[in-house]
């Protein structure tokens, strides 16, 4: 499809959305990381206004990208709630109500952000596995830790973007997929969260989602004016 | 001549010293006395100091009340606040007084403010910030009960800024809390001095301005500007390259005097002259130094303390030393490049000769040939005295939050009293009821009324009416940022052997690769790596480098000094070239006139010139930077707005160019309103990427409205859950609250400050009404010739980013398909 890149590994292979997801077509596995739900609340919670409604998109997002694939698993590299203080009745409620829409399996590697944030409600239906689980000869991480020679992982937690040069004297920075070394590292998904710029080493590879298209950028092109 | 036994005693004092006191110094005393407040300016020169102070002092001696804190002095600079302490001491030490003065500034350590907490001195030298701490404690009514006086000085410095506007409120607070209090500032001359009397006297509950006096300082002392000419105009470059040939010179002034200042316009230009005298004179190490206001606090100190002593033979420097400390020694100053402005040059002049009676001089160095046109009209301006204006803030919402959140945090109020009280500063004396409503709402509901946010909290209404901060930890985060300065960004520059060096900025560092040299602080430095925050180099072998360029280093010509070019050039075109300057550049001038022409003032010049690259269109407005990038955005836009059409835009102080690979039917456009000031707000956001300006713009507004939380010193891993970049809060707001105040004010802001849209519009008007005089000479004229080499060429294009992305790509040929 347009606007789209594979990552092939053997013969299987990833797709590379725009929507800031990845799609493995054998499984029918959906992967997306860092969600952070609650994160709008856990500012408002510490005296910062930030207004309602980006949960509400990230959901929605995550919604139509599973209405589109039908999915039979979704898996959550990490971050799927911000912090415990963003966890209002409000937010918790829902997630929930999404999850009686959406009820299909759901796998969450455990990051960070979620272990300050509370238990996962038994309601929701989630499983919970361990950073550096494994998955069909992949890795799956939060964390991306050093992958064995030979195998290949995902990964969340970096928010990675990069910066691209479009001429002499600007740039655009855009949230991307960064391969390093074995890892196939994913952007963030939840609307309310940013992206680190990445300085992308000669060996990776960097896909960076432009007006709707995943794009390969050559390292050549990644790096400030 | 006084029937004030301290007032006398001061006399004697001035006597005793073989001195007396200035007339408007006693003129200051007695209105203070009388219960006035007031302004006192002058361009340079001592005795506004004691001016001011003499009059608390003495009603105090009088009184015999020493108790309390009884003077707050504002300064701008914490560096500035030991000098200011020392200068306060000394008639407090020669009378023998039972008094102290301190400060109380961000360098001030926890024990000695403890200290000072248990008993405060009588007099306190502090910035605005600090003094907003003050209020943001609760038994803040108690520390001012004493106070007679409040002095802001510098306040030109604070005036046309967010920091005025912080100071204005803190003002207005000191006011309601002590009746009766008398309010001074100190201030260079300015154009609109009655205003920057307002900003600090503020308005009547009945929207009167408050009586004050404006007291003119010592008669302004003669300035001498000259020029150092270069030799021959044969091969003195037209454009901005680096004006080498001119080092000699310099050294010459340096060599001549005992003591010289060396200014530049920005930091790398600072960089970079010192170098080159180095280059010249080796013998001088050590002797001259170099100061900027990304070097480390401790060098700067110990060069500022090398002036005062007269130990170095002279420094190069930004507006960094543009303020404050009396450097005494200082007797020659010297000008590289353009002055930009009037009141700058003027006060950059005033630096030397503090000895009375002998004149300020600064010696002009230009870079290359037209700042000779600069310096003139620099020069004839100061004659006329036609000096800039600083306009100062209106109602930005931002500021007005913080300040809220700060009396939340101390004491409390009430909105009804506090927004009787806010709207007794200039700054807000219009605020409207739905501004006020709206930045309360901001803070206690965190978001319109209509949101109901259970979870937030920030300020709390009490039972009692009151409205307070009650959650400790909001408390202590707002304390921490109390401020309306923003760091952009900049990494501390250290050595790996640990010694800091510095600051730069992050866009800058990010491009270097370890082992790269760069040039900064006067030394030549081998980049190592970044890690924590820091940049970690260490002494290069090799002297060559790149100099670290710094965001803004790109000043505006200002109105008055544009005006006067045009006045200069119009002199020039009718064969009057009235001075050595204009004489010098007679040769380039003539050049000029037979190519193409010097417009009068009434006229507006437009060049056309073909070359390999395309079609060129030059046009001069002569408005300064700022406002040639706003027009030629205008331009391009209105100018493709009807047939498609791709522009690459450059600019300098005199005019802008369009350059186009088609045709330009200039004539056409210009009969098609082209000139026109109507629909400019909103054709100035179409024609520039104005959301990025404001994304920009809103990191200030964010930062000083408390949505973002810079953190604490150091790291502190608790606060990692509220860190986000303002890009991320200006997108929620975008999508979820795009009526947000906060985000019109950085829309507003981009268009005022950054794009100066009023005087946008004002110089629309003029070329409207001027005759057009279009050119068609047969090469790049000596006026166009600097814009055309201008390096920083922006481009105007309709593609997108991923377009340009694949255009770039296909040049790499680079595959969209990998495997592991």
């Amino acid at each position: 499809m347009p606007g789209e890149a594979y990552l092939w590994h053997g013969d299987e292979r990833l797709t590379l959305m725009a929507e800031r997801a990845v799609w493995h077509d054998e499984s029918g596995t959906l992967f997306v990381a860092d969600v952070h739900l609650g994160k709008d609340a856990s500012f408002r919670r510490m005296g910062s206004a930030v207004p309602d409604g980006s949960d509400a998109d990230t959901l929605a997002r995550l919604g139509a990208l599973i209405d589109d694939l039908a999915p039979r698993e979704v898996v959550i590299l990490g971050d799927l709630w911000h912090h415990a203080t963003g966890r209002t009745e409000t937010a918790c409620d829902r997630f929930h109500a999404w999850r009686t829409v959406y009820p299909g399996r759901m796998t969450v590697v455990e990051g960070n952000h979620d272990r300050r944030s509370g238990r996962l409600r038994d309601e929701w239906n989630l499983e919970l596995v361990q950073n550096g689980a494994a998955w069909r000869g992949f890795t799956l991480w939060h964390e991306p830790e050093r992958a064995e020679s030979g195998s290949v992982g995902l990964a969340g937690h970096i928010h990675p973007g990069v910066r691209v040069r479009t001429s002499r004297t600007s740039s655009v920075r855009l949230p991307c997929f960064w391969k390093c070394g074995g890892i196939l590292v994913l952007p963030a998904f939840g609307t309310f969260t940013g992206s680190a710029t990445v300085t992308p080493g000669v060996s990776d590879s960097v896909f960076a989602i432009a007006d709707g298209a995943v794009v390969q950028i050559p390292t050549a092109l990644a790096g400030a004016v | 001549m006084s029937d004030s036994r301290a007032l006398s005693q001061i006399e004697r004092w001035f006597e005793a010293g073989g001195w007396r006191p200035f007339d408007f110094q006693r003129e200051v005393w007695q209105r203070f006395r009388a219960g006035e407040s007031g302004l006192i300016h002058s361009a340079t020169g001592t005795g506004k100091t004691l001016a001011a102070w003499l009059g608390p002092l003495s009603e105090a001696l009088d009184d015999g009340q020493f108790d309390g804190l009884q003077v707050v002095w504002l300064t701008p600079l914490r560096a500035l606040a030991a000098d200011t302490t020392a200068s306060l001491m000394a008639p407090v030490s020669a009378l023998d007084l039972p008094i102290r003065v301190e400060q109380r500034t961000g360098d001030t350590t926890g024990t000695q403010r403890a200290k000072q907490d248990k008993l405060l001195p009588f007099g306190l030298v502090t910035t605005p910030e600090s003094l907003c701490l003050l209020l943001a404690r609760s038994e803040s009514s108690e520390i001012f009960r004493h106070l007679r006086a409040v002095v802001v000085d510098e306040w030109h410095e604070l005036l046309a800024t967010k920091r005025g506007v912080q100071t204005e409120l803190a003002l207005a607070r000191l006011r309601a809390l002590v009746p009766g209090l008398r309010t001074w500032g100190v201030s260079a001359t300015l154009g609109n001095l009655s205003e920057a009397a307002e900003c600090l006297l503020g308005v009547t509950d009945s929207g009167i301005n408050q009586a004050g006096a404006i007291v003119r300082g010592v008669a302004d002392k003669e300035v001498v500007i000259d020029t150092a000419l270069p030799e021959t105009m044969h091969r003195f470059p037209w454009a901005g390259h680096f004006g080498t040939q001119m080092v000699p010179k310099v050294v010459d002034c340096i060599d001549a005097s005992r003591s010289c200042l060396v200014f530049t316009n920005t930091r790398a230009m600072a960089e970079i002259w010192f170098q080159q005298i180095l280059t010249l004179r080796p013998d001088w190490q050590g002797q001259i130094g170099l100061h900027h206001g990304s070097l480390d606090r401790g060098e700067r100190d110990a060069v500022e303390s090398g002036i005062k002593s007269g130990e170095l033979r002279a420094v190069v420097c930004t507006s960094s030393l543009d303020l404050g400390v009396d450097f005494t020694p200082v007797d020659r100053v010297v000008q590289i490049g353009s002055p930009k402005g009037v009141a700058r040059l003027l006060q950059r002049a005033g630096r030397s000769g503090h000895q009375p009676g002998v004149p300020s001089r600064v010696i002009c160095v230009p870079t290359h040939a037209f700042e000779l046109v600069d310096i003139a009209a620099a020069r004839e301006a100061a004659q006329q005295g036609r000096i800039e204006s600083r306009t100062p803030l209106r109602n930005p919402l931002d500021v007005l939050a913080q300040h809220a959140v700060t009396l939340a945090v101390g004491p409390g109020f009430t909105p009804e009293a506090l927004l009787a009280e806010v709207r007794t500063t200039r700054a807000y004396a219009d605020l409207s009821d739905a501004e006020w409503q709206w930045t309360l709402d901001f803070i206690v509901r965190g978001g319109e009324s209509l949101r109901a946010y259970p979870e937030f909290r920030r300020v709390v209404p009490g039972d009692d009416g009151v409205y307070r901060v009650t959650d400790k930890d909001i408390a202590q985060r707002h304390r921490m940022s109390i401020g309306t300065i923003t760091s952009d960004g900049a990494l501390i520059v250290r050595y790996v052997s640990g010694a800091p060096i510095g600051q730069v900025e992050e866009s800058f560092l990010s491009r270097l690769n370890p082992g790269d040299t760069f040039l900064f602080a006067g030394k030549a430095l081998e980049f190592v790596r970044i890690k924590d925050m820091t940049a970690w180099v260490r002494r290069a072998k090799s002297l060559k480098g790149a100099v670290p360029r710094w965001a803004g280093g790109r000043l505006p010509l200002s109105n008055e000094l544009s005006t006067a070019i045009r006045e200069e050039l119009d002199f020039a075109r009718q064969g009057e070239l009235r001075s050595p300057e204009m004489q010098l550049l007679a040769p380039i001038l003539e050049l000029q006139m037979r190519w193409s022409a010097i417009p009068a003032q009434d006229q507006f010049l437009i060049e056309q010139v073909e070359s390999r690259d395309g079609h060129h269109v030059f046009f001069y407005p002569f408005e300064g930077r700022l406002v040639h990038e706003g027009l030629a955005a205008l331009f391009a836009f209105r100018m493709s707005r009807d047939v498609p059409q791709t522009f690459a835009l450059a600019c300098n102080d005199y005019g802008f160019e369009l350059l186009s690979p088609d045709p330009i039917d200039i004539r056409r456009h210009l009969t098609q309103g082209l000139l026109s000031d109507q629909h400019l707000a909103e054709d100035i956001p179409a024609s520039l990427n104005s959301v990025e300006m404001a994304k920009r713009q809103f990191r200030e507004i964010a930062r000083i409205a408390g949505l973002v939380f810079q953190g604490f010193p150091g790291t502190n891993k608790s606060a990692k859950q509220l860190q986000a970049s303002s890009g991320l809060f200006y997108d929620v707001f975008a999508r979820y609250d795009p009526e947000n105040r906060l985000l019109r004010q950085s829309h507003d802001e981009v268009l005022e400050r950054q794009l100066e849209e009023s005087r946008l519009a004002r110089a629309l008007q003029r070329l409207q009404r001027s005759e057009r005089l279009i050119t068609q000479p047969p090469r790049p004229t000596p006026m166009s010739f600097p814009i055309l080499v201008d390096r920083l060429r922006e481009t105007v294009t309709t593609e997108t980013v991923s377009d340009r992305i694949a255009k770039l790509t296909a040049e790499l040929e680079a595959s969209a398909e990998s495997i592991w």
